[in-house]
């Protein structure tokens, strides 16, 4: 039996006291927070450097590596994975799965990606798909850094 | 024969407080499987993100119960949990176990070392472990590309708040139960 009279009843205040936390717990999350962002900026620094390309992994094994098409052309790769095959579109808007065997569809619903260091991957089916190289907004950047040189 | 000499033994039977303890864990990995199972039905932000609703209970057990009691918790609601959901011995199973058994280990070890850590440091710490766990498990048995590192800045930002408020709520959660158990 719970002795009601030793608990008092919860305040709204107590929550949000618990959840402004100690000054301890905000420097970590600073830490925290800045060492994510560093890496974040690394990462993207890496991987914004050339021609924008699609590389299609099983495994360790690359099975195709396809630079984005610059018109309206769009590729299929038909990639053999643990379960069968992968489906994945490859445009000018980015990359993205069209269909996979597993069973989640998490691939398939994460949509397109556009951006340089844009990973997609399908793991019941152990495909990779990695998008490498400036993005189109990367590019128009550098177009504009030409002209005002 | 050796029931019976149990039986007639008073001192071989298991004290209040162990009853007590045992009745906790349990009630505690109840709450844990039970918040695993409706996390699974929730909309996700992201094929790996959780929002780690069950990793309170560990936090929970680790504060009243102690590492042991921690470590099985997280092991057993992973467990029973996939049961459940159906996803028992599938990736996601093993996903989930590493990441859960990263979080404990971080929140044991965190706990043993700075017994005076706040709940929501020792959460953060584990949120942090439950995604770069996750990330080694699926690089190491199913994508084996380290570039599928690279997705890790922007859900370890997500896995820093979810880590906080699943601290707070831990936080406000254990002053509460501090006069009952």
């Amino acid at each position: 039996m719970i002795n009601q009279d030793s608990h008092p009843k919860p305040h709204k205040g107590d929550f949000i006291q618990c959840l402004k936390g100690t000054g301890a717990d905000r420097v970590l999350l600073f830490l925290l927070l800045l060492g994510i962002a560093l890496l974040w900026f690394q990462i993207n620094q890496s991987l914004a450097q050339g021609v924008p390309t699609a590389y299609v992994y099983h495994q360790k094994q690359l099975l195709a590596a396809y630079p984005l098409p610059t018109d309206e052309q769009v590729i299929h790769v038909a990639a053999k994975g643990e379960l069968g095959l992968s489906e994945i579109e490859i445009s000018k808007q980015g990359i993205r799965f069209l269909s996979s065997p597993c069973a989640t569809h998490y691939c398939t619903l994460a949509g397109q990606k556009s951006y340089a260091g844009s990973v997609l991957a399908c793991v019941p089916n152990h495909i990779m798909v990695l998008l490498r190289g400036s993005s189109a907004k990367s590019d128009d950047q550098i177009h504009f850094d030409a002209i005002t040189e | 024969m050796a029931n019976m000499e149990k039986q007639s033994n008073p001192s071989a039977r298991p004290s209040l407080a162990s009853l007590k303890s045992k009745a906790t864990w349990l009630s505690f990995l109840l709450l844990a499987i039970g918040l695993h199972v409706f996390e699974s039905t929730l909309p996700s932000l992201g094929p790996w993100f959780k929002l780690g609703l069950a990793n309170i209970m560990t936090l929970l057990a680790l504060v009243f119960l102690g590492p042991r009691a921690a470590f099985s918790l997280a092991l057993a609601r992973v467990i029973v949990g996939s049961v459940f959901i159906g996803t028992l011995f599938t990736p996601t199973f093993f996903i989930s176990m590493a990441g859960a058994l990263s979080a404990a280990v971080v929140m044991v070890a965190f706990y043993q070392l700075m017994p005076r850590i706040s709940l929501i440091a020792l959460s953060l710490c584990a949120a942090i472990a439950h995604m770069s766990g996750q990330f080694i498990a699926v690089e190491t048995w199913f994508i084996q590309q380290p570039a599928i590192y690279y997705l890790l800045p922007p859900l370890l930002t997500l896995s820093c708040i979810s880590g906080w408020i699943n601290g707070a709520l831990a936080s406000y959660i254990s002053q509460r139960l501090k006069g009952i158990l």
